[in-house]
């Protein structure tokens, strides 16, 4: 199995690093290509590694293999080779742009390495790599919302990465090996360490994920930079975290279970209802999704605060994997989309977007399911990943935070309902039409056709393999 | 064999998705739409067929579908779902056949079939699913279609809205166009499914299945917990609110109002036979099981009982509340919109009711026959309604009038209908209501039977004005004008007959109603979940009762028409209404007893003010203030500390001078442009793991 990552390492980082010589010195523009057939090389191999079903410690002990991280590999994958392909048209014009794809490409490899963690020092280098690689994405187009953008994300990104190693310091005091191994119990002399390590990395890995507080940079990354980098920011890279979380936090719970299920069950609270609060007064579409992804933060965040309870586990874990499923199909989509409507010339704000659902209703209709699955309206994906497995993951041990939950999905239709609303109730505007062969309608089709294909039949199939 | 009761529900989703499929060929999507209705009625006659003439009178199948909730793809057919899906197939491909003539060269026909599809197909799959979660499923697809059909004329043209263009209410305007009308139609019973979903939620932590079947037989296994702790009867509630929301009972009725900016086979379907009903359904489908917890689980009655008067208090006030603003309302469609949230009221009445007494059946009976001949005959009135509208280019009952002679057979189907609708004998709506009022007398509560007696009065008085003011009174302006074009006739055959049809199913219905009810009443409890004593239904006559009932009736049928009949009854409305008590009570009805307005300013005002405040907090609460300036002083101080002690000339003005500058600029900058800041970001993330820590070390 252990050829699959080096396939990996070769095709990705040896496509990233050859990238932008050739471009550059030769003045070709066969990255966004090239990138495309590395991306669907990796989605290749990375199937093979998920359908293989294999788990097992590769290369000593750095990286170790299992279901969910390979599932959520293959989900990453996906994700990147959506996002590339959509940049066919969206960013060959760039002047940057053949770096763009080498950073696309590193960042990728970066993000398997930390779903395959198995060794702190792995973490740190790997989560370096993923994280230098988006502060400079975000800023790749060069205008002045990116610089902002990219500025804030660093500055925060320095702060979070130091609390990263600070909290790598305190828990590996403790458990006294680099290897992220399972912990039952530690001396209560060495429980509070614990805990603030725990607590510093939950800061930064919650950075990542734009957990309340630590979510400042997120709306204006999110909702600054170009939509189709934020595609990928929030897509792809995002699963850092989720998988962070999983590999280093997750072996750590037992020793601390009722602390942990507090702290996240608070952070899961506050930051659900800041994200959907805020969501709704947003004009801004691209600006409200920023402050979407922050409520979905949330909600993964009640999941993590289930992985506390043995009884609760495993419907917490298929939670996490269906709903990266949902969440990496929809905000790839509705980012490309964001990024397709303004490449047509439209603004994305709401009156902006008012009635372009009518000229360009394909579209328009992908864009809502997509919409709609964020909702989690029955019977795509994300009524499933959401109400069924996530909120009612806690439903036996914390009945009350699967209701606030659920009152939060109830606030989220405000926004997706406005959306939606002004998408087609309403005059169309004047402007170019919709072509069938545009690569960001594609995609589109794809992540949506996909969100109701999983949701009408492969739920129960996915769930069943992540157990 | 084929599952016939699977296809109901499935042959129109599969007619919605050949409507896109078709939609270059136009006459061909319109049949094919219309004949999936058919396919879907005729299907749904079988099933009823087969549950009749059954012994155990349940069809039960269902497939594996998600495992690990125990989510099974299946249909639970008792005689109240055979009855029920009978009746909305049927009432939907009439509605389909009017829509062939009505919606004719709308340009945006594809979208209409397709939702209109796609409605039937939900509201059938709630009605005959065999778990929750397909109920929801059925439940949430009704809401997603009623949001799109609602806001079919997406332009928001004023002749398209509802209520009068500019008129406002303590500030708040009270004309809704069709796209805001839809948003208030999915925000407001998104509301209710809240509860639904949560309270879905409880019942699987306790029984670990989602099946309705297994509800009833475990009951003690939720029923139990939850009545031991005391919670039972707001868990009811909740669980319920959904089905509140559904059917606009108070306090959820506002979006029933206003959803009528679709076009009018839209609103006669919403509220004949889908969407509304969905919510009177699912007090029938869960009600008896709710009895079956009250009966054997121990400790449970008390509360179950609780729950079961706060029904009937919220169907009777309903009734009447909503009667009362359909006394004044100027627009045709919008008084058929109040009656029904009042019938509704009606049939919630007769379900809380149920609860109280010692036939629990009698009750159920009551509501399960109005919410059928209300459904007939709110359909024909709808249908006619269009037409009339149609006809005279407006919605104003002001411009109509004298239409009688123009419209025979519409004024025939209008007034039948009108009359059961005022619960006139032998009309199917006098049985039906009757037996609710009779029912709301026996539970010995006093307050909805008294709101079930007046709104009596009520329903017979707006009924009378109503056809009165279309087809008696004096002819308006609107109608001499269109006379002198020659533009008045009756309405297309296509569209008359599916009404005709419906107000003469009310009148025969009622006329053999002494004769075949009780027989037909006992098929329709026959094997209905959840109830288990056999039940001999038989009419009965009060005779106290009737003469109360009747007495209001035509006092409200004689007063309607000697105001608005007689010359000197119209100048007595023209009085009342310029007596300063008259316009203020005619204003309080007319703009919906502020309710609207208040809705407006407390709660969406009051999201937007705390959503606002939220912003507001994270965003003045350091900006500017403190941190802005902190940070840049201390790299000042820094790097003068550095500038002192490794001075040399390449840090000397790097270091020292742009370091500090940049992060003075950078401030500037941003603040220009709103947003938040990296500083105060950064602040926010440290005193945010503070509080964390501070919070672990005061704990542990």
């Amino acid at each position: 199995m252990e050829w699959i990552i080096w396939a990996l390492i070769v095709v990705l980082g040896g496509l990233g690093l050859v990238l932008p010589t050739i471009d550059y010195i030769k003045e070709t523009k066969v990255s966004p290509y090239l990138t495309l057939l590395g991306t669907a090389t990796a989605l290749v191999l990375v199937l093979l590694l998920t359908f293989s079903r294999r788990s097992g410690i590769l290369f000593d002990g750095a990286l170790r293999i299992d279901t969910i991280s390979s599932y959520l590999a293959l989900i990453a994958t996906l994700g990147a080779f959506l996002v590339s392909l959509a940049s066919v048209t969206q960013a060959k014009d760039w002047s940057t742009a053949p770096s763009l794809y080498s950073l696309l490409l590193l960042a990728l490899l970066g993000v398997y390495f930390i779903l395959f963690v198995n060794d702190a020092t792995v973490l740190v280098a790997a989560w370096a790599l993923v994280a230098v690689a988006s502060y400079v994405l975000v800023g790749v187009k060069k205008d002045e919302a990116s610089l902002e953008a990219t500025t804030k994300y660093a500055i925060m990104g320095v702060a979070s990465s130091s609390l990263l190693i600070f909290g790598l310091a305190f828990v590996l005091g403790v458990t006294k090996v680099t290897q992220l191994v399972p912990l039952t119990g530690v001396p209560d002399t060495y429980k509070l360490t614990l805990i603030l390590g725990v607590m510093a990395l939950i800061a930064a890995f919650g950075f990542k994920l734009g957990v309340v507080p630590f979510h400042g940079w997120l709306p204006d990354v999110y909702g600054g930079a170009h939509p189709l980098v934020v595609s990928y920011v929030s897509g792809v890279i995002k699963l850092i975290s989720i998988g962070a979380f999983l590999r280093v936090l997750m072996p750590l719970i037992p020793a601390i279970a009722s602390e942990w299920f507090l702290i996240l069950a608070i952070l899961s609270v506050i930051t659900m209802f800041y994200g959907n609060l805020a969501a709704l007064v947003q004009r801004n579409v691209q600006r409200m999704m920023a402050y979407s992804s922050i409520g979905h933060a949330g909600y993964f965040l009640i999941a993590f605060a289930a992985l506390s309870f043995n009884e609760a586990r495993t419907l917490a874990l298929q939670g996490i994997g269906l709903h990266v499923t949902t969440y990496v199909l929809a905000k790839v989509g509705i980012f490309v989309g964001l990024a397709y409507f303004a490449r047509k010339g439209v603004e994305l704000t709401l009156d902006g977007m008012s009635g372009i659902g009518r000229k360009m209703p394909l579209t328009g209709t992908f864009f809502s399911l997509l919409l709609l699955s964020l909702m989690g309206m029955p019977p795509l994906i994300g009524f499933w990943s959401k109400f069924l497995y996530i909120f009612y993951s806690v439903v036996n041990v914390a009945p009350w935070l699967a209701f606030l939950g659920i009152v939060n999905s109830g606030i989220s239709v405000g926004y997706y309902a406005i959306v939606i609303r002004y998408l087609f109730f309403a005059e169309p505007p004047e402007l170019s039409i919709e072509e069938g062969n545009d690569p960001e309608l594609i995609v589109l089709a794809i992540t949506a056709t996909l969100g109701v294909i999983i949701g009408i039949g492969f739920v129960g199939a996915i769930a069943s393999f992540l157990s | 064999m084929v599952n016939y009761a699977i296809l109901t529900w499935l042959v129109p989703y599969i007619g919605a998705v050949l409507a896109l499929v078709f939609s270059k060929l136009e006459r061909v999507r319109d049949v094919i739409a219309a004949l999936a209705l058919f396919i879907s009625a005729l299907l749904s006659t079988i099933v009823l067929q087969e549950v009749i003439s059954s012994s155990e009178g349940v069809i039960h199948v269902s497939y594996p579908w998600i495992s690990t909730f125990g989510v099974t793809f299946g249909v639970y057919v008792d005689s109240l779902a055979a009855f029920m899906a009978f009746i909305v197939a049927w009432l939907s491909f009439l509605i389909g056949v009017y829509s062939l003539k009505y919606m004719e060269g709308d340009p945006g026909l594809t979208r209409y079939w397709f939702f209109f599809d796609f409605f039937v197909g939900s509201m059938l799959l709630l009605v005959l699913a065999d778990n929750l979660i397909l109920m929801f499923m059925g439940w949430e697809g009704t809401g997603l279609a009623s949001y799109a059909l609602i806001g079919h004329w997406y332009t928001d043209k004023d002749e398209k809205c509802v209520g009068d263009v500019g008129r406002k209410a303590l500030g708040v305007p009270m004309w809704f166009s069709p796209s805001h009308s839809g948003l208030r139609a999915i925000v407001f019973t998104r509301l209710g499914d809240v509860g639904f979903i949560a309270a879905i939620g409880a019942i699987y932590y306790f029984t670990g299945t989602l099946s309705i079947p297994a509800l009833a037989e475990n009951v003690a296994g939720w029923a139990g917990p939850l009545a031991k702790a005391g919670v039972l009867f707001p868990f009811l509630l909740v669980f319920s609110l959904g089905a509140m929301a559904k059917s606009a009972q108070f306090p959820f009725h506002e979006w029933l109002v206003t959803a009528m900016t679709g076009p009018t086979p839209v609103s006669a379907l919403i509220h004949a036979a889908t969407m509304v009903k969905a919510g009177v359904y699912f007090l029938l489908r869960f009600s008896p099981i709710f009895m079956l917890a009250a009966h054997s689980v121990p400790g449970a009655a008390p509360q179950v009982h609780a729950y079961f008067s706060a029904i009937a208090l919220i169907g009777g006030f309903t009734a009447f509340f909503m009667a009362t603003q359909a006394l004044v309302a100027r627009e045709l469609k919008l008084i058929l919109a109040f009656s029904t949230a009042s019938q509704l009221g009606y049939m919630f009445l007769a379900l809380g009711s149920a609860g109280l007494i010692a036939e629990f059946p009698m009750g159920f009976l009551a509501g399960f026959s109005h919410l059928m001949s209300h459904a007939i005959f709110k359909a024909s009135l709808f249908l006619a309604a269009g037409a009339i509208i149609h006809a005279v280019e407006s919605k104003y009952i002001d411009d109509m009038g004298g239409l009688s002679s123009f419209m025979k057979a519409t004024f025939l189907a209008m007034s039948i209908a009108a009359l059961s609708l005022a619960g006139v004998p032998p009309l199917m709506g006098f049985w039906s209501k009757d037996t609710i009022i009779e029912v709301a007398k026996e539970s010995e509560m006093f307050l909805p039977f008294f709101f079930g007696v007046v709104t009596a009065a009520l329903t017979a008085f707006y009924s009378t004005r109503m056809v009165v003011r279309t087809f008696l009174y004096e002819k308006s302006h609107n109608v001499e004008h269109l006379e002198k074009e020659h533009e008045l006739h009756e309405a297309h055959p296509l569209m008359l007959v599916p009404y005709l049809v419906l107000a003469l199913i009310s009148l025969i219905g009622g006329l053999v109603w002494p004769i075949y009810g009780p027989e037909l009443l006992s098929e329709m409890v026959k094997s209905v979940l959840g109830i288990e004593e056999v039940f001999h239904p038989e009419i009965h006559l009060d005779i106290g009762l009737l003469a109360t009932s009747l007495v209001m009736v035509f006092l409200g049928i004689g007063i309607a028409w000697i105001l608005y009949q007689t010359g000197s009854g119209r100048s007595a409305v023209i009085s009342i209404t310029e007596n300063p008590v008259g316009k203020a009570l005619y204003n309080f009805l007319y703009d919906r007893w502020y309710l609207n307005s208040i809705y407006y300013i407390v709660i969406v005002g009051g999201f937007a003010a705390l959503s606002r405040g939220i912003f507001k907090y994270f965003d003045s609460l350091i900006v500017d203030g403190f941190y802005h300036k902190f940070i840049p002083w201390i790299t000042e101080r820094f790097s003068t500390l550095g500038f002192k002690y490794f001075e040399t000339e390449v840090i000397d003005d790097t270091y020292h001078d742009r370091v500090v500058r940049m992060f003075k600029a950078f401030g500037s900058a941003v603040r220009k442009v709103q947003t938040g800041l990296v500083n105060q970001y950064l602040v926010m993330f440290f005193l945010g793991l503070m509080l964390i820590l501070l919070y672990l070390l005061w704990v542990g």
